[in-house]
């Protein structure tokens, strides 16, 4: 085992809006007020060394983030667990943690999809279960896409995997990383629902083990 | 939260400045009895959320038991629109009740370029602008801060105006607020009791009088209110209060650290400046104050930075100590100091290298004039050997850049002294060339307006036009021009209205009014300032606003701000404006006795000095 944590946290209605700068920020002044040994980067400006899974977008919540910390010394994920819980700001909250092995590949580069729940806040007009059938029979699916250099026109069947409806909820899972992403907001656009109008959570990070099941981020590492 | 307002928060930049939920934000219940007050910073959240001022404040009132603070901020431009749209009010943070809901409404006045700010709040909050269109039940309007010591612009819009610090002053308001609650008094009694507090201003109680030349003469009290309102002052910061923990914002805000103020006050005496004679005399604070407060925020924030800020840092007596300790007891935590401002000499430079391993900034120093005869004129004490020996320093210690600070448009300016500026950064350029190696060197020239302001030897100085500044701007620009220097000029338009409010009356409330109405707000964003706007709201009111900045006023005639004093007398003020005009220094009274200011006598406080190493 390395001196490496894994962690699980929620990200919660209070902090729904923050940047994914704004919860590094957060959770690096809140690893200083848990005095726990976090390790620095060399330099002359040294950084905790903290590593996230592909950025949650602003207004979105989540029940599964994760980050990895490396620690000065070997510090058990219980204890890392309780220590940022006392301290962590409303909202946020580590629910699972685990030891890392040694050379554990990066959040960022193992995780490949996600699931999502969109849920409306005005009654919608449209029946969930034929849209579920709709959208997944459609052999294109294309949404005007906001990217840096402007609006570009994409399809985004392919990085829908699995698309459910229940309790008035549409529960999505698709790409998620940086080669290919699938933002929720881009389904609801689909349904012709404004964003603000939908509430939208991540409910999990996606992980393909070694049979191409999709397994979670922790589950990775305690298997090990 | 109000379900309307989650609607609408998906929709605007940067929602998280309107959320609430920061770490250390104080709820409290809303005990029918306790004085509700908001603090009300006119810009947006993340220039007020820097201010050291109201996070004292703010912990100040919260430790009470019969009083709650909030606090809010102006929304930017699409927030706006939206409540507009959805009829909704502007809220504080904490409870998410309008601003028409407290009992008091405090804002903070830091610079004149936000009081169109000041007056979109009240729009926003659903309060009546003028405190003579306010109603029993309406929030008292209060305000503080340093433009307070001339709040004349804002005095139809202001219930009162706290003069000087406000740790002390704020328990004695709030005592007679809640006293008033109870007792349901009238508005205008409650006016009236208030009025009573020293250090507190009242502007409906006095009347403004005008010779047949449209200037002001007279300023007459009336209810029994006092000639003179003198400021208050704290006369030992290690007795008072300061917070323990302050709301750690999530948005990356201005100053977003731990701040300690290490003293108050500055006798150096500069002639141009006016919180150095709004804020004398100098108290510092001790080590082991500083050093309990710092460890107390850092446990409870989490920030991995310090800054021991105030007028200049530097001239605390213990301060090598200081930094040599609180290096010593941070630096393994990953936790830096800064210092919030740097004197022109050799020894603060040794003070930036302790704290600042990485060089990643330049350095800066603000000689603020070009010559030795024009810094006597400003009561500058910087020596021209002074600034070489710093930046010799800083070249050799690593930085590769130095910024110098200069003013433009001081009273007595030749073309001279311009060339003094040039003369001086070419300089400064040269000996990075002698003392840098591969790396290049380069010199950042800012210059500034200068803008006469109340409380000041200058206060009688007529300022430069605009077309005046800008000729020498492009002077400077011109002589400056070559590799490895640049400059930056500020907005002469800007500079200009900052006149306008710094020394003006109240008879520019119909002109602020006018232009919020046009549209102004966000006054110090260029990219907001509609300098357009104002110059029809003044055509409009028919004011003409080039005599509130270049006229030079008669050494005879009264001022809109006479009636507040710093404790500075008028008279040192012209004595010191006397001495400045024969191109004589002042010595700085920390170390050469007093000069006679008598902010001491009148305030029965003085300089309060930890006696370190003392060094000048
Ligand atoms: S009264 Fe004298 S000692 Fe006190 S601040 Fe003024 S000049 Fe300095």
């Amino acid at each position: 085992m390395s001196n490496g944590v894994r962690l699980r946290f929620s990200k919660g209605d209070p902090v729904r809006f923050l940047s994914h700068l704004d919860v590094l920020r957060t959770i690096e002044r809140a690893i200083r007020r848990s005095k726990l040994p976090i390790a620095y980067s060399e330099g002359f400006h040294p950084k905790q060394k903290i590593a996230f899974a592909h950025a949650l977008p602003v207004g979105v919540t989540s029940k599964a983030e994760y980050m990895d910390l490396q620690m000065n010394k070997s510090v058990s994920g219980i204890e890392v667990q309780e220590a940022l819980n006392t301290v962590l700001p409303p909202g946020f909250r580590i629910s699972d943690s685990a030891m890392l092995p040694e050379r554990t590949a990066s959040l960022m580069s193992i995780v490949k999809a996600a699931t999502y729940r969109l849920a409306f806040l005005k009654t919608v007009s449209f029946n969930g279960e034929e849209v579920v059938k709709q959208l997944l029979a459609a052999e294109q699916l294309m949404v005007d896409r906001q990217t840096k250099k402007g609006i570009r026109r994409l399809d985004i069947r392919p990085m829908v995997y699995v698309l459910q409806w229940s309790d008035n909820c549409l529960y999505v899972q698709g790409a998620c990383g940086s080669e290919q992403n699938l933002r929720p907001t881009e389904i609801s656009s689909l349904l012709t629902v404004a964003a603000s109008d939908v509430l939208v959570e991540r409910i999990e990070l996606l992980v393909p083990d070694v049979n191409g099941k999709w397994v979670t981020p922790l589950d990775v590492v305690k298997e090990l | 939260m109000d379900e309307r307002l989650l609607q609408i928060l998906p929709e605007v930049s940067k929602p998280a400045r309107y959320t609430n939920n920061e770490l250390h934000a104080v709820h409290k219940d809303w005990e029918p009895l306790a004085v509700r007050m908001v603090l009300a910073f006119p810009d947006l959240y993340e220039i007020g959320m820097g201010n050291l001022g109201l996070k004292i404040i703010y912990h100040i009132i919260n430790e009470r038991v019969d009083a709650v603070a909030e606090r809010v901020y102006l929304p930017w431009i699409d927030m706006q629109d939206k409540l507009r749209a959805a009829k909704l009010p502007l809220t504080s943070l904490e409870s998410g009740q309008a601003l028409s809901k407290f009992d008091v409404v405090g804002f903070t006045l830091q610079y004149e370029m936000s009081y169109s700010n000041l007056i979109k709040m009240l729009d926003l909050g659903g309060i009546a602008r003028k405190t003579m269109d306010r109603r029993e039940g309406d929030p008292l309007v209060i305000a503080g801060g340093p433009c307070g010591f001339n709040p004349e612009p804002l005095a139809d819009f202001l219930d009162c105006v706290v003069i000087g610090e406000g740790e002390e002053i704020i328990h004695e308001v709030l005592d007679v607020v809640k006293k008033c609650k109870l007792q349901q008094c009238a508005r205008h009694d409650l006016l009236a009791q208030l009025a009573l507090i020293p250090g507190i201003y009242v502007p409906s109680f006095y009347e403004a009088t005008y010779d047949k030349k449209g200037h002001f003469t007279s300023l007459e009290p009336m209810n029994n209110a006092p000639r003179v309102i003198t400021k208050r002052v704290v006369a030992d910061l290690d007795t008072a209060e300061y917070p323990e923990k302050f709301v750690v914002p999530y948005l990356d805000v201005v100053h977003d650290r731990v701040m300690v103020e290490v003293l108050r006050g500055c006798t150096r005496g500069c002639r141009f400046c006016q919180a150095g004679m709004l804020y004398r005399p100098v108290r510092e604070r001790s080590v082991e104050t500083l050093k309990k407060q710092i460890a107390s925020l850092v446990k409870h924030t989490g920030y991995g930075e310090v800054s021991l800020s105030s007028l200049s840092t530097g001239d605390h007596t213990c301060v090598g100590n200081l930094v040599s300790e609180l290096v010593a007891d941070y630096e393994g935590q990953g936790i830096g100091l800064s210092l919030s401002s740097l004197r022109v000499d050799s020894f603060s430079v040794k003070l930036a290298e302790e704290i600042q391993k990485f060089r990643k900034t330049g350095l800066t120093f603000a000689p603020e004039a070009g010559t030795q005869r024009l810094r006597n004129v400003i009561n500058k004490n910087v020596r021209e050997e002074d600034l070489y020996q710093a930046v010799t320093g800083a070249f050799k210690a690593g930085w590769h850049q130095v910024k110098l600070y200069f003013m433009i448009g001081l009273p007595t300016e030749t073309t001279d002294d311009l060339d003094g500026i040039v003369t001086l950064a070419q300089n400064v350029l040269k000996i990075g060339k002698e003392n840098r190696g591969a790396k290049r060197p380069s010199v950042a020239v800012s210059v500034a307006s200068f803008v006469p302001k109340s409380h000041t030897p200058f206060q009688w100085e007529g300022q430069d036009s605009q077309e005046q500044l800008l000729e020498k701007q492009a002077y400077l620009r011109k002589k400056l021009a070559r590799p490895g220097i640049t400059l930056q000029c500020h907005d002469v338009k800007t500079s200009f209205l900052e006149g306008v409010f710094a020394r003006g009356d109240r008879r520019l409330a119909e002109v602020l009014a006018r232009a919020v109405d046009l549209g102004c707000q966000f006054d110090g964003w260029s990219e907001c300032f509609r300098y357009d706007l104002w110059m029809q709201a003044f055509a409009e009111c028919q004011v003409n606003p080039d005599v509130y900045v270049t006229r030079k006023r008669t050494s005879e005639e009264s001022f809109p701000w006479d009636h507040i004093t710093s404790g500075v007398t008028r008279v040192f003020l012209a004595k010191e404006r006397n001495t400045a005009l024969a191109q004589e220094r002042t010595e700085d009274c920390r170390f050469h006795g007093c000069s006679g200011c008598a902010v001491c006598t009148t305030l029965s406080v003085e300089n309060r000095l930890q006696r370190g190493e003392q060094h000048e």
